[in-house]
């Protein structure tokens, strides 16, 4: 497929974008990606940085084993294969690793703005969020489905029901 | 989500070539995997504890999941800038948190946990920044935002890192394009670290005269000089148009190609997106220049409300597209042409 912009170079890279009143699909080259200031979206780069550094990287780990992001379970190959980290946390585990691909996109490896204000809390982890019980989603479903009902969407609104049903199915 | 109107139907700041101005920041939750590595009723459930969190925060915000409005709603959320096009061709675990105006919008559970956006009229990206920093701090205190002091916000996509801010004006530069000006001038945009793109759709082609100027870089700059470069660049592009514009406006094909759009906006029955679009800009122009007399504001408004989603939203359904150029003329006629538009009725 050739890149609409240009239409010489093939097209690597596709976007959802809202075309005429609809989602649809555009397709550009890394090039017109670039110059259009779809940087954004990481597959815009004309080469993936991440995917070099990880077959060098393999070479080398081939047989040990691969250390893995805490949080996510993410290994550096599970981020080459993607494209993108797991988690925040990736970046701190695999940092040197990155570093090479920041510097592509980026040129500056320096972050010079404002950090966030944390205030007293800073010394208390963030603490992981509580799964929501089944009771509480069924409740956020029900008021779901009473809109749903309201909007004469009753497509949806028997979607609900059977889901809600599922969720009280469970708690038994 | 459908308030009784909009921040583009501010009439007290409308500006002769900066339309509006947008500002976002980028975010994600620390200790949580990125939105697409979360199952949907994951999303859900995290975007439903934001949501409740910021409605104790600023009990006028209204939250939507997505999937709860049909795809002409969707659409035309983007159409007016209130969601990025990325965000609505979402397809599930995504939530949008507006205020009644619509010009702060929180998007929740697309590419990152979190992105806050906010539009101000005219010129005023820092305006439009600083809008978000108040839910920007109260939902970093309440869910503490990934955050490294080397590599900034640490977000799902590596360009995304640094600030993790995106600005953007949105500016209509008829005499610009027009005299063919702005292929040259993309470079020097781009060593400010800043890209120009159409406005509308996909960017590639240019509808209305408008484009959109944003700040490309998040690393080794600051959100302050990030939206400084974009303003000072914007500033410049006005004083080019400007200048351009003296030297056109006396042109005697274009003040006929005015007062030929001024005839057809006002007696078109049907009027399709582009053509409007394409009028509306001519009148703009022949406005600022003396030419024709037409309220700024509302041809404002209009270059926004007259995108085919957003005429599906005057009914509340989705149109054919002959129904919708009956209904875009109708509008144009209705919105500039009040005297006239009362006496055929
Ligand atoms: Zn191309
Ligand atoms: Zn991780």
């Amino acid at each position: 497929m050739l890149c609409q912009n240009c239409r010489t170079r093939d097209a690597g890279i596709h976007l959802k974008h809202i075309v005429n009143g609809e989602a649809g699909e555009i397709h550009l080259c890394a090039q017109c990606a670039a110059t259009l200031g779809y940087s954004d979206i990481f597959s815009g780069f004309p080469l993936d940085p991440f995917h070099l550094t990880a077959a060098s990287v393999q070479m080398k780990t081939l047989g040990s084993r691969q250390q893995r992001c805490e949080v996510c379970g993410f290994t550096f190959d599970d981020i080459a294969r993607t494209l993108s980290p797991g988690c925040p946390n990736c970046y701190r585990v695999f940092r040197s690793k990155i570093a090479p691909a920041i510097v592509k996109l980026h040129g500056r490896t320096v972050f010079k703005g404002t950090p966030p204000d944390n205030g007293a809390a800073d010394s208390a982890p963030p603490s992981p969020p509580k799964t929501e019980t089944n009771a509480e989603k069924a409740a956020a479903l029900r008021e779901e489905m009473r809109e749903a009902v309201e909007r004469e969407d009753f497509e949806r609104a028997g979607e609900l029901r059977d889901e809600i049903r599922r969720l009280q199915k469970e708690e038994e | 989500m459908m308030g009784a109107w909009y921040w583009f139907e501010d009439a007290e700041n409308a500006d002769p070539i900066a339309l509006f101005s947008i500002a976002r920041r980028i975010r994600n939750i620390d200790g949580l995997p990125f939105p697409v590595r979360l199952k949907p009723d994951e999303k859900d459930a995290l975007n439903r504890r934001i949501a409740a969190a910021l409605s104790q925060f600023d009990g006028s915000l209204t939250a939507t999941s997505m999937r709860l409005l049909y795809p002409y709603q969707t659409a035309a959320l983007a159409e007016r800038f209130t969601v990025s096009p990325g965000f609505a061709a979402a397809t599930e675990g995504t939530a949008l948190i507006t205020s009644e105006n619509e010009d702060l919008s929180i998007m929740l559970g697309d590419e990152d946990h979190v992105r806050l956006q906010a539009v101000a009229p005219g010129l005023q990206p820092e305006a439009a920044l600083q809008r978000t920093a108040p839910y920007d701090a109260f939902l970093n205190r309440t869910f503490r935002f990934a955050f490294d002091s080397k590599l900034g916000y640490l977000n799902r996509s590596p360009a995304n890192i640094g600030t993790g801010m995106r600005a953007s004006v949105v500016l209509h530069l008829p005499a610009l394009s027009r005299a063919g000006a702005l292929p040259a001038l993309s470079s020097a945009v781009a060593s400010l670290g800043l890209s120009i793109k159409g406005a509308y759709g996909d960017g590639l082609s240019v509808k209305g005269d408008l484009y959109r100027i944003s700040n490309k870089l998040t690393m080794g700059i600051s959100e302050e000089e990030a939206v400084g470069n974009l303003k000072s660049m914007c500033l410049q592009l006005a004083t080019k148009e400007r200048r351009t514009a003296e030297t056109l406006a006396a042109d005697i094909r274009l003040r006929d190609r005015i007062q030929r759009a001024s005839s057809v906006l006002a007696g078109a029955v049907l009027l399709t997106t582009n053509e409007a679009l394409e009028l509306l800009s001519l009148i703009r122009f022949g406005a600022l220049y003396g030419q024709c007399d037409f309220d700024l504001s509302a041809v404002n408004m209009l270059l926004i409300t007259v995108q085919p989603a957003n005429i599906n939203c005057l009914v509340g359904a989705r149109l054919s597209a002959s129904e919708r150029d009956e209904l875009r003329a109708k509008l144009v006629r209705k919105k500039l042409f009040p005297a006239e538009d009362a006496q055929k009725e």
